[in-house]
């Protein structure tokens, strides 16, 4: 597959190795962040004259879904402000590396350790996006809670920068993190070192342990090893600490990193389900006409919500992976396959990435577009305290394209699946001879063609 | 070889768009008229779901029963609001089929973003013809690789 | 070092000089000193109504108002005053200024409905001064009168069907004068009519439905169509939202 290295354009190099634009750029996320806080708690209870609700919920949330994700994988993270104030108790530098880390006052707080080893994993991750799944119908639409979410992740990211080393925040326990992880293997974009030689012969490692020149890696990778895009999150300080100039930003293919037979976990394929399983569950809970639902996931703490939250922890734990299992037993036992079962379910999992990003966008599709126009006055009266800064606070909610979404809806389904379709059998095509992989994987084909189905017919039907 | 693959997708394509535009079974109703009295409250509508045929004269009376609501209609682009006591009424050519969801459109709590119900004008030809091309999206997918 | 102090300094201007920013333009900035509006936050009665829901203004001193919805729609209006009530959206800042030219207590009121208690979603502005007429109104006629209307009135006999003026009218029997004076029907609920004309003795032989439709009547006689639908159309503004009559529903 043949790859084109985006930094053999001058310009952007330069931007990518300078501090400065990164920076900015940060450091203005950061005071959207707490513009956003203190929106939610000063501003209107009304949700959808909020900024902290429609910046974060529609706006940052159809930038996430619908363009950064699918296009830069983790370029969000990059950019990200969360982990900033943290990072600069950590190196006492908020521009530049702090070699030697903070000095006088905060050095006794700055810990500086290392993650423990039994969580270097993502199960953290897909915990804490559970307990967020489970109240998000109060936390998407009261700016108090969102408030409350938002500044808990600012104060957890800088506890952690405290106790730990690098953003170990950022890589093990941020509940977005961990999706945007999982799905920038579908991303056109990579970063990924020149010529690996070049790193095996380079004893000192300044991408790892940092320079005068930017962070060792903070996400705790060696890009010298990087194959995936899990858990790079493309901050581009290996490109300014590598000597060699060994780094590169390619353009690839879409999803090239889900045919790497390498680094499949089992922490990664329930982060699929987890993400497919709660589009599903979002698709009928808010999307549909049912009421009830509706009322249940709200009432936080009453005996309905506890019914929803046990249904929801059932459906995404247990019954969407236990058919994708018997799935997958049975593509085996048609197919003659040796490989351990365990093995197989982990791996036919990746085939449900390109399929829950596609259910997400379809989801997010439909409540970005119809609400995309609290936009204006909320840009114009952020407070709902009667401003209007730009003049459009006066702006009435209209629904866009309400005609188009449910077609467009049906066309990323129909992508997602076939794409799935794709995968399922590349993967079955790694251990497989010609005619057996497909055997193997039609009944993992005949899963994604059931959730795709299911929802169809919760977001168009 | 070539050939074979070229083959390939010209019959994935020929059968998609035999999917995509074959004439629909449709049971020609006589266009008639239909009312339908929606209750709304925080944040249901009841009826939730309507069916209507192709070109019926849809007249909905929204009568809400706790604050004051209104009604969207997605597609349609047409909206009325009700104060509580005071029966609101909608009227319009149901002159574009498909499925369609209707919505509040005054803000009545937190919810109200997510008070949605739905209106099938005729049969749902998106699902349906949706359904189909996802039997063909998986051979597609199944198909595009060379080995 | 300098970029670093740089950077430094921007971080820590946008994370104190944006909470300083809202601070100030929230609290400091809006009209000098004098005319300083007073911000009344509406919310649904059983979240807590008006709030404030008591102000006082002096005479002839301009109250100014920026009135918003925590929750729903609503709608603000003062009694005895012409303005028309304003429509209060949620999250939407609506501003007004109200002069008021002579003292009393003035009640504002919720106009859209907005819940069962949506009636009870009322505050006052106490208008001072000590020259100058008093309110052009006196107290409302339910005062002077001496009816409290929280209590309730239970009819003894609860009609079976709808009482109808026709049927009662039918009977034939002579509705004396007393029955149809305003301040009679002022003072009296349907089911006090009820008990008096049970009382008299042109009603012996009449059951007790055919009562009912004697109070019918009498209400009949005391209107005329223009009045009934004026009452229909304060009915629907503000009654028929309980009281759905229409939907065969009570409450």
């Amino acid at each position: 597959m043949s790859r084109y290295d985006l930094l053999q354009l001058p310009l952007l190099k330069l931007g990518l190795r300078s501090r400065w634009p990164q920076f900015l750029v940060r450091a203005i996320a950061l005071g959207g962040f707490i513009f956003a806080i203190l929106a939610g708690l000063l501003g209107t209870p009304v949700g959808s004259r909020n900024f902290g609700i429609v910046f974060v919920w529609i706006a940052w949330w159809a930038l996430l879904m619908l363009v950064a994700v699918p296009l830069f994988g983790r370029g969000w993270c990059s950019i990200c402000p969360i982990p900033m104030p943290g990072e600069w108790l950590q190196q006492g530098n908020v521009l530049k590396p702090g070699l030697g880390g903070p000095a006088g006052f905060f050095r006794r707080f700055v810990l500086g350790r290392r993650w423990p080893n039994a969580w270097r994993n993502i199960w953290l991750q897909n915990g804490a996006f559970t307990l967020v799944a489970l109240f998000s119908t109060v936390v998407l639409t009261q700016p108090r809670t969102t408030a409350i979410v938002l500044a808990g992740f600012l104060v957890v990211a800088i506890g952690t920068s405290l106790v730990f080393e690098r953003r170990a925040f950022c890589r093990y326990l941020c509940p977005v993190g961990g999706f945007i992880g999982l799905y920038s293997q579908l991303a056109p974009t990579e970063l990924r070192v020149k010529d690996t030689t070049v790193c095996a012969a380079h004893t000192v490692k300044t991408c790892y342990t940092g320079s005068a020149e930017g962070y060792g890696c903070p996400w705790q990778v060696f890009p010298g090893g990087l194959v995936k895009n899990t858990y790079c999150g493309t901050c581009m300080e290996c490109l300014r600490t590598c000597p060699h100039d060994n780094i590169a930003l390619n353009l690839r293919s879409f999803g090239a990193d889900l045919t790497i037979p390498g680094g499949r976990k089992l922490d990664e394929a329930y982060k699929a389900f987890i993400m497919l399983g709660s589009a599903i569950v979002y698709a009928a809970v808010l999307l549909g006409p049912w009421a009830f639902l509706k009322s249940a996931a709200y009432g936080v703490g009453s005996w309905p919500w506890l019914a929803y939250a046990l249904a929801f922890l059932a459906f995404v734990f247990g019954l969407l992976p236990g058919f994708f299992f018997l799935a997958v037993a049975l593509g085996r036992r048609i197919s003659k396959g040796r490989q351990p079962l365990q093995k197989q379910f982990v791996a036919y999992s990746y085939a449900l990435v390109p399929l829950g990003l596609a259910a997400w966008i379809a989801f997010s599709l439909s409540f970005v577009l119809t609400n995309f126009s609290y936009l204006w006055p909320a840009l114009s009266d952020p407070f709902g305290w009667g401003w209007d800064l730009v003049g459009t606070a006066g702006v009435g909610w209209t629904p866009y394209l309400t005609g188009t979404i449910p077609a467009l809806q049906a066309l990323v389904l129909l992508g997602g699946l076939g794409w799935a379709a794709l995968t399922a059998r590349r993967i079955a095509g790694e251990t497989l001879p010609q005619g057996g992989e497909i055997r193997q994987a039609l009944p993992v084909a005949a899963y994604c063609l059931l959730v795709t189905t299911a929802l169809m017919v919760l977001l168009v039907g | 070889m070539r050939n074979a693959t070229l083959l390939r997708w010209i019959a994935i394509a020929a059968v998609g768009l035999t999917i995509l535009l074959a004439p629909f079974p449709a049971r020609s109703a006589a266009p008639g008229e239909h009312t339908f009295r929606i209750e709304a409250q925080s944040f249901e509508f009841d009826p939730a779901v309507l069916r209507v045929n192709p070109m019926d004269r849809v007249t909905i009376e929204l009568v809400s029963t706790d604050v004051v609501h209104g009604i969207y209609i997605d597609g349609y682009g047409v909206e009325v609001t009700a104060d509580p006591g005071q029966t609101a009424s909608l009227s319009f050519l149901a002159d574009r089929p498909g499925t369609y969801r209707f919505r509040c459109s005054v803000t009545c709590g937190a919810l109200h973003p997510f008070m949605i119900g739905k209106i099938q004008v005729g049969p749902n030809q998106l699902l349906w013809r949706g359904i189909g091309l996802a039997f063909l999206a998986v051979l597609a997918g199944f198909w595009s690789i060379r080995r | 070092m300098n970029a670093e102090r740089t950077a430094r300094l921007f971080v820590l201007g946008l994370l104190i000089g944006i909470p300083l920013s809202i601070l100030l333009a929230r609290w400091i900035a809006p009209g000098a000193a004098a005319g300083r509006p007073v911000e009344i936050h509406a919310r649904m009665p059983e979240a807590g109504g008006w709030s404030p829901a008591d102000l006082s203004i002096s005479v002839g001193v301009p109250l100014h108002l920026r009135l918003v919805s925590d929750d729903v729609v609503h709608s603000f209006a003062v009694g005895q005053s012409d303005q028309p009530a304003i429509d209060i959206y949620p999250g939407e800042v609506v501003e007004t200024t109200l002069i008021f030219d002579r003292p009393g207590k003035y009640v504002y009121y919720c106009t859209r409905w907005c819940g069962p208690n949506h009636w009870r979603m009322r505050g006052t502005i106490e208008v001072l001064g000590e020259t100058g007429e008093p309110q052009a109104e006196g107290p409302p006629l339910f005062s002077t009168l001496g009816i409290d209307i929280d209590v309730p009135h239970p009819a003894d006999v609860v009609p079976t069907r709808r009482p109808s003026a026709r049927r009662g009218a039918d009977l034939g029997i002579h509705i004396p004068e007393k029955y149809l004076s305003l301040d009679y029907l002022r003072r009296t609920s349907p089911a006090g009519a009820w008990q008096d004309l049970r009382a008299e003795p042109f009603s012996q032989d009449l059951n007790d439905e055919q009562v009912w439709d004697l109070v019918a009547l009498v209400w009949k006689l005391n209107t005329n169509p223009q009045a009934i639908q004026t009452g229909q159309q304060l009915f629907a503004q503000n009654c028929a939202a309980c009281h759905r009559y229409l939907s065969g529903r009570s409450g």
